[in-house]
């Protein structure tokens, strides 16, 4: 045999070989149970039962429901998504109508529901943000729950357990879209230790008022340590929209249709932030959140950032949680909100997924070991919650002064990624001066994007 | 080859001087250096826990596997079957992009009939599209395929490449005709010519375009993302994605996952050298 | 027989062997395999493209589709008070300023370090290997590296401070920010470069430099005078692609600079069409902007080879 040969010989061998494997993974899609459930794994879940035990049977769980398989798609990538899958994997072993519940992170999800949409091969549910549902039953992703499926979720009464903005975020034309799963404000992370050293006090059951922020601030930014840590994306975004909230504007009028940040409360919000960014952290800007590694090489004490940081900031034994400061006449908190939705029609699996929905939203207080404040009044309420999650009960009260959009189709991304962040952005970068000419030019973008989305989406 | 140095002191036809021989060695190692260090980076942060990951320290002061075992030890992670779908996508379209290819290039380069130049003008002109627009419309065909979820889903719509045919059609054509013509006159067809003479004289390319395909297909992470929706299913870089927050990187699990990922191309790009720098003079076709 | 004699018969002995194949098959089966696959996931794509940029078009709703003709095109090229005007021209000019900062090294010193690992020497295979180790990295992880490095409280700002020179916010403003976006890039991809025109010169006979050293040439004048003219081809190659990689720079700028990247003018042209078609549900006008911008390329890449010469051997 030549060499020539040789080769062409082997790189058969390795093309069967490789289509070998072919043939075996291209039968795809074969396994949705889950492989093991983690009970005894790394995280201490399995001895806190939930307290209703059974509660398929109590809210009257329909036959139809019987052996249903669901599968729910999620953005809850990394350990957030590891409590998500036990919570189902938990539920597949316990409720008595044999339902199976598999639950997948994916990474992009947006893009793999619109593709899945698409090509008709959509999971049963997933879990959305409250800024997409918007759009997503626009344009036909999320179904409608049925009335049956609402009957079995508690019906009417099921209102009153969530925060007024929370529940009207799962709603979209009149229509029950999504259940709240939880919501998660922008918190306050601080260093333990130097506000001892540094004698300042952090109140415990409520808001640090201005006089007491500001203070902070100065006593702590001096020797190379910033008094709070402060970048751009999407941190100022937030802190911006809370802000203006706090000094009495919004974003937004009440309906969506108009953008409202250029006013005189909006110039007072940006103002406010930049002086206090040149102040403290004028450098620092960028993706990757670098304001939060600041922090947490201890060279900040203090950072607003969203709660999906508390799983690396509990290894840190400095840092201390609280609720954000009050800075204005009211008090408002930036925060987006999961919400469990339905992307089938058909009437069993939706029975089958409001059985889920309803075992999950009363065992909501488990979900809180992720980092999420519980949306329901009742789990909030739970005493469990200190235990499971002392970091999230430190904040938890902030569920009420949270501030949600109104579920208009693309309107977080026409107010804020094509509008003011643009703005807060370049007067933060020194890119812009004249803080109402970068806001009314903004807004004038905002204002042109709602109206075409509106003749879109009629 | 000949040892060639762009600065140096002039040197007898065979031998390199001792200075110039310095001066190489020199800039290899401050451009290595530029390559090197964020490797090293990377190699040292994958083993650092996370209080260290913050801290810019070359050397982890406490060392860790726990990057590493965190990965591999999850009962609920399905390493392995992640490494074998990479493995087998990545493999597979390798071969089918080196078949389909080297036969159309060499159609392009070398063979008569009408349109050629045209046709290859209107791949050439694909190439300037920018790659999103292909998405959704391929989705749907994979999707009334039945292809989602599948090996082939993933496969089938990057085998429509044109670099590779651009690419060996370069090589093609500079093949010498003259030992083509004597193949023909030998009696040898077209399909033999092909096999026996232009393949082997490509070797180097198909080589270096063998390990470009392999790892372009073994990163990718969108379209497998879209196709494989099983957990089981998914590939290396897609699965490793799952692991980090939505809004969080985890900077040790990444580079640990990166190290993992990486690890096995580079042994495959180091095996497949050998190809490349095959002396080709043998034909004696040179010179 | 005499040297020209012998290629004279070998001549017509092909010329006439050409002309009994001039009807085969063969062509057609070649390119068949490879055209398929075109057909179905290139070229149907590319004129649906076209389609919808005809279009208010959304993928998830059959229900409305208005057919707006050249409308989203007169938005990028005529209405300047249009949504996408000031955005589009602002990141192909973007684009524009990445490709003259990153065309010349990825192209030049990609060359250069190919002929510098073109030699015989011990540890040549641990270079080779070195140089081209970054792109066995995931754009992904490329990007997260580098903009790590870079950011404020990152390695190079550490050594900043250490050196005592002042902070400089690399990635928040210019020309930082495209510094280190091209810096990353060159790291990253220089070793795709590197290795063909490595594959290039592996077909450089010896022989022909050893000929010049004998008349007299130094080393940089066998450069130029034999090496350039015969990778001709392969350099127009290697300069093809790599103005169209550079022209699709989308991970690099999206992840090291992310959200302000409009605002410090490092969006490019791919992270506008993404934000257009996908985060903004806008994929007719999408399409008409890829179409542009393939346009734009088209015409660069044209003149590249009318300047240059083409690609073809002669």
């Amino acid at each position: 045999m030549t060499a020539k040969v040789r080769t062409w010989c082997w790189m058969v061998v390795f093309a069967m070989f490789a289509g070998l494997l072919a043939a075996c993974g291209a039968s795809g899609g074969s396994s949705t149970a889950p492989t093991s459930a983690p009970a005894s794994g790394g995280s201490p879940s399995a001895t806190s039962a939930p307290a209703n035990g059974d509660s398929t049977a109590s809210n009257s769980c329909p036959p139809s429901a019987q052996n249903q398989q669901i599968t729910m798609w999620s953005p809850l990538t990394g350990p957030d998504g590891d409590e998500m899958t036990e919570l189902a994997n938990q539920f597949s072993q316990e409720n008595s109508m044999g339902i199976r519940v598999t639950h997948t992170a994916q990474p992009d999800y947006l893009q793999k529901l619109n593709t899945a949409a698409v090509g008709n091969s959509l999971p049963e549910m997933t879990v959305i943000r409250a800024s997409d549902i918007g759009e997503m039953t626009a344009r036909n992703v999320l179904k409608p729950m049925s009335s049956e499926a609402l009957t079995i979720l508690g019906g009417d009464a099921l209102a009153e357990q969530f925060p007024e903005a929370v529940w009207a975020a799962g709603e979209y034309k009149g229509q029950r879209i999504a259940i709240p799963l939880d919501v998660h404000p922008i918190v306050l992370y601080y260093n333990k230790d130097m506000f001892a050293k540094a004698g300042i006090t952090m109140p415990t059951d409520r808001p640090m008022t201005r006089e007491e922020f500001e203070q902070a601030v100065d006593a702590l930014n001096k020797d190379g340590i910033a008094g709070i840590a402060l970048g751009t994306a999407y941190q100022s975004g937030a802190f911006f929209q809370l802000l203006i909230r706090q000094f009495g504007g919004d974003i937004t009028n009440a309906e969506g249709t108009e953008a409202t940040y250029n006013s005189e409360q909006g110039v007072q919000a940006l103002t406010y932030i930049r002086d206090l960014k040149a102040k403290t952290t004028p450098q620092v800007n960028g993706a990757g959140d670098p304001e939060v590694k600041l922090f947490q090489q201890q060279r900040a004490a203090m950072v607003l950032h969203g709660p999906w940081h508390i799983s690396d900031m509990v290894k840190l034994p400095f840092v201390g949680f609280a609720q954000i400061p009050q800075i204005g006449d009211k008090y408002s908190v930036w925060g987006g909100s999961h919400q469990l939705a339905l992307t089938t029609e058909d009437p069993a699996k939706q029975a089958a997924a409001a059985c889920w929905i309803n075992w999950l939203s009363e065992n909501s207080v488990q979900w809180a070991k992720a980092g999420q404040v519980p949306a329901r009044a009742s789990a909030r309420d739970d005493s469990q919650l200190a235990t499971i999650a002392a970091p999230v009960a430190a904040f938890a009260d902030e569920a009420e002064s949270v501030v949600i959009l109104p579920s208009v189709p693309g309107l977080e991304g026409a107010l804020a990624g094509q509008g003011y962040e643009v703005a807060v952005n370049a007067i933060l970068l020194g890119q812009a001066q004249d803080i109402k000419a970068a806001l009314d030019e903004a807004a004038a973008k905002s204002n042109q994007i709602i109206k075409d989305n509106a003749s879109k989406y009629q | 080859m000949a040892t060639r140095t762009l600065k140096g002191s002039q040197s007898g036809p065979a031998g390199v001087s001792l200075l110039s021989r310095v001066i190489l060695y020199l800039v290899l190692i401050i451009i290595g250096a530029f390559f090197l260090l964020p490797l090293l980076w990377m190699l040292s942060t994958s083993f650092k826990p996370f209080i260290e990951t913050l801290q810019p320290t070359w050397i982890p002061q406490e060392p860790t596997f726990e990057n590493f075992a965190n990965i591999f030890n999850d009962p609920s992670i399905p390493m392995l079957r992640w490494f074998l779908n990479s493995l087998a996508i990545a493999t597979m379209f390798t071969t089918l992009v080196v078949l389909l290819d080297s036969l159309a290039a060499y159609a392009y380069a070398r063979m008569e009939f009408p349109g050629r130049d045209a046709l290859f003008g209107l791949l050439l002109a694909t190439l300037v599209m920018p790659g999103i627009m292909f998405v959704v419309p391929n989705y749907i065909t994979i999707a009334r395929l039945g292809w989602i979820d599948s090996y082939w889903g993933v496969i089938a719509p990057g085998l429509s490449g044109v670099f590779g045919v651009f690419f060996l059609r370069q090589f093609f054509q500079s093949i010498p005709r003259e030992l083509e013509e004597a193949a023909y006159i030998d009696g040898a067809g077209v399909w033999t010519t092909f096999f026996q003479v232009a393949l082997p004289l490509a070797r180097g390319a198909i080589a270096t375009l063998a390990i470009i395909t392999f790892l372009g297909s073994w990163n990718d992470f969108l379209w497998p993302l879209l196709i494989l929706n099983d957990r089981t299913m998914q590939t290396l870089p897609v699965g490793l994605a799952t692991l980090q927050g939505q809004y969080t990187f985890d900077y040790g699990k990444l580079m640990a996952g990166a190290v993992v990922t990486a690890t096995p191309v580079l042994i495959i790009y180091v095996f497949l050298q050998r190809f490349i720098i095959q002396n080709v003079a043998m034909t004696g076709l040179k010179g | 027989m005499s040297q020209s004699q012998s290629a004279q018969a070998r001549s017509a002995a092909v010329a006439s062997t050409n002309k009994r194949r001039r009807w085969s098959w063969a062509p057609y089966l070649f390119i068949l395999p490879h055209l398929l696959f075109f057909t179905a996931f290139l070229a149907y794509p590319f004129f649906y493209g076209i389609y919808i940029s005809l279009f208010n078009f959304d993928f998830l709703r059959p229900e409305y589709r208005p057919f707006v003709g050249l409308e989203n095109y007169a938005n990028l090229l005529v209405n300047r008070n249009s949504i996408q005007f000031t955005d589009f021209w602002r990141s192909l000019g973007n684009t524009g300023v990445f490709l003259l900062y990153s065309v010349p090294p990825l192209v030049i010193l990609a060359l250069l370090l190919a002929v510098l690992l073109n030699g015989k020497y011990p540890g040549r295979n641990l270079f080779r290997g070195l140089f081209f180790a970054p792109y066995a990295l995931s754009v992904t992880v490329a990007a997260v590296l580098w903009r790590w490095l870079f950011e404020q409280g990152g390695l190079i700002d550490t050594w900043m401070i250490n050196l005592g020179l002042s902070s400089v916010s690399w990635l928040g403003s210019q020309p930082w920010a495209w510094l280190a976006i091209t810096i990353c890039t060159i790291w990253w991809t220089i070793g795709f470069n590197t290795v063909i025109f490595l594959a290039a010169l592996q077909d450089i006979s010896e022989s022909l430099y050893e000929a010049a050293a004998i008349d007299g040439a130094n080393a940089v004048q066998q450069f130029f005078s034999i090496t350039i003219p015969l990778l001709r081809p392969v350099l127009i190659f290697v300069l093809t692609i790599t103005v169209l990689a550079s022209a699709n720079l989308f991970g690099q700028s999206h992840i090291m600079t992310g959200a302000q990247s409009t605002v410090i003018g490092t969006e490019s042209i791919i992270q506008r069409i993404y934000s257009e078609g996908i985060l903004q549900n806008r994929m007719g006008s999408a399409a008409a902007m890829s179409i542009l911008v393939a346009a734009m390329l088209l015409i660069i890449t044209t003149i590249n080879f009318r300047i240059f010469g083409s690609t073809e051997q002669q």
